[in-house]
């Protein structure tokens, strides 16, 4: 699990790559998780209103603005078996997905599409966010296989989690799915 | 038919057990066992092989001494089973669950709130609480920001630490039932800790 910036510097730069190494080495998945944005960020983002900078928006700016950048540093022709996980059904990026991609193809393609990257090398977890229209959203953009049960326990409580998965809009085939992710051994 | 009672009596319930697959049943399918042993002295050394065999389930049995067996065998089974597999439910999984370690907490000078009492758990109250929601397994990473833009040598002591945290609890959670485990970075075996160790690495070689 990276939590976030690693001394001001996002996952793509070059020094960090032997942990993608490593990991596609063993066959693991990294999870991006969220920390609070770069100082100067906050500073000039969210200075008059520090709530924000954390979980309600400020954390969904930071990982998302990680994983887009990892596609767009190459990262994924390098280690084309590297998986990352990310939370919050993706911090909005399946919201976003079309309109990254379409601009990005026109302005800076890339040897394959930039949805195509996020499609392939992403999983997303439902940690702290139990919407059933963004949980919709991601399936369509994703499918379902690619959708993973988390709570983010404590901070969420487990039974909402579980509530809310168990009345989710999906069959109980999806769901099923869902709540038992691919498990290799334990 | 001279086989020691000890093996005829594996070769017999391997043979139930291969019928059963063949009829498309299984070993939990099973309603009742039925045994003719001709010495009931063999009862102590025939429970242990079943015991084994049998697993979790618990059909109705009876171990029957009988004067002798066709053949001159030591041992004879009959059992009942239903047909078709049981779908066992698959087990509910969540992935980004979080717990601080000793020594983060420490460092990060935690307050005792209940959240924090929570993360600081690896037991009984994580284990209500998933039970509560009917969650099977956690996947646990230490809270953030875990290790992150520490120094190399500080992240790389409490990597460890947090992973030998980890660890122990792990090997005190009661098996076969596996309750709890640990992502990449904080996990316990030697080769996540070299995951994490590098990470601190690298974290560190990004220092200003």
């Amino acid at each position: 699990m990276i939590m976030g910036l690693t001394h001001g510097r996002f996952m793509d730069d070059k020094r960090f790559r032997p942990i993608f190494e490593r990991a596609v080495d063993l066959d693991v998945p990294l999870y991006i998780h969220p920390t609070p944005p770069h100082p100067a960020v906050q500073e000039a983002y969210f200075k008059e209103y520090p709530a924000l900078a954390v979980a309600p928006l400020g954390f969904t700016l930071e990982t998302l603005t990680h994983t887009f950048r990892l596609i767009v540093s190459g990262l994924f022709d390098e280690f084309p078996a590297l998986k990352i996980i990310v939370g919050h059904l993706g911090e909005t990026a399946p919201f976003l997905l079309w309109r990254t991609d379409n601009i990005l193809g026109e302005r800076a393609p890339m040897p394959r599409a930039f949805a195509e990257y996020y499609r392939e090398h992403f999983w997303l977890t439902t940690s702290g966010a139990f919407s059933n229209s963004a949980l919709t959203c991601s399936i369509a953009e994703m499918g379902v296989e690619r959708i993973l049960f988390s709570i983010d326990w404590p901070f969420m409580s487990n039974r909402a989690g579980r509530k809310w998965m168990d009345a989710a809009p999906v069959s109980d085939h999806d769901r099923m799915l869902i709540l038992a992710t691919t498990r290799k051994s334990c | 038919m001279d086989a020691p009672f000890e093996q005829q009596a594996q070769q017999t319930l391997d043979n139930i057990a291969a019928a059963l697959k063949a009829a498309g049943s299984a070993i939990d399918r099973l309603v009742q066992v039925r045994v003719y042993v001709t010495d009931i002295a063999s009862w102590p050394a025939f429970n242990t092989i079943y015991a084994t065999w049998i697993g979790t389930s618990r059909p109705a049995r009876a171990v029957v001494p009988v004067p002798q067996l066709h053949y001159g065998f030591k041992i004879e089974v009959e059992a009942v089973a239903l047909e078709g597999l049981v779908m066992t439910p698959p087990k509910v999984i969540a992935l980004e669950e979080h717990f601080t370690s000793p020594g983060l907490r420490a460092l990060r000078g935690e307050k005792d709130t209940p959240v924090q009492r929570k993360l600081d758990d690896l037991g009984e109250l994580r284990i209500r609480e998933m039970d509560e929601a009917g969650i099977d397994l956690q996947v646990i990473s230490e809270n953030n920001p875990a290790t992150q833009n520490l120094d190399a040598e500080t992240a790389i002591k409490l990597a460890r630490a947090s992973n030998d945290v980890l660890h122990r609890s792990r090997a005190s959670t009661p098996r076969p039932v596996c309750r709890l485990c640990y992502f990449a970075d904080a996990r316990s075996d030697s080769r996540g800790r070299r995951v994490g160790a590098r990470r601190a690495a690298s974290s560190a070689s990004g220092a200003p």
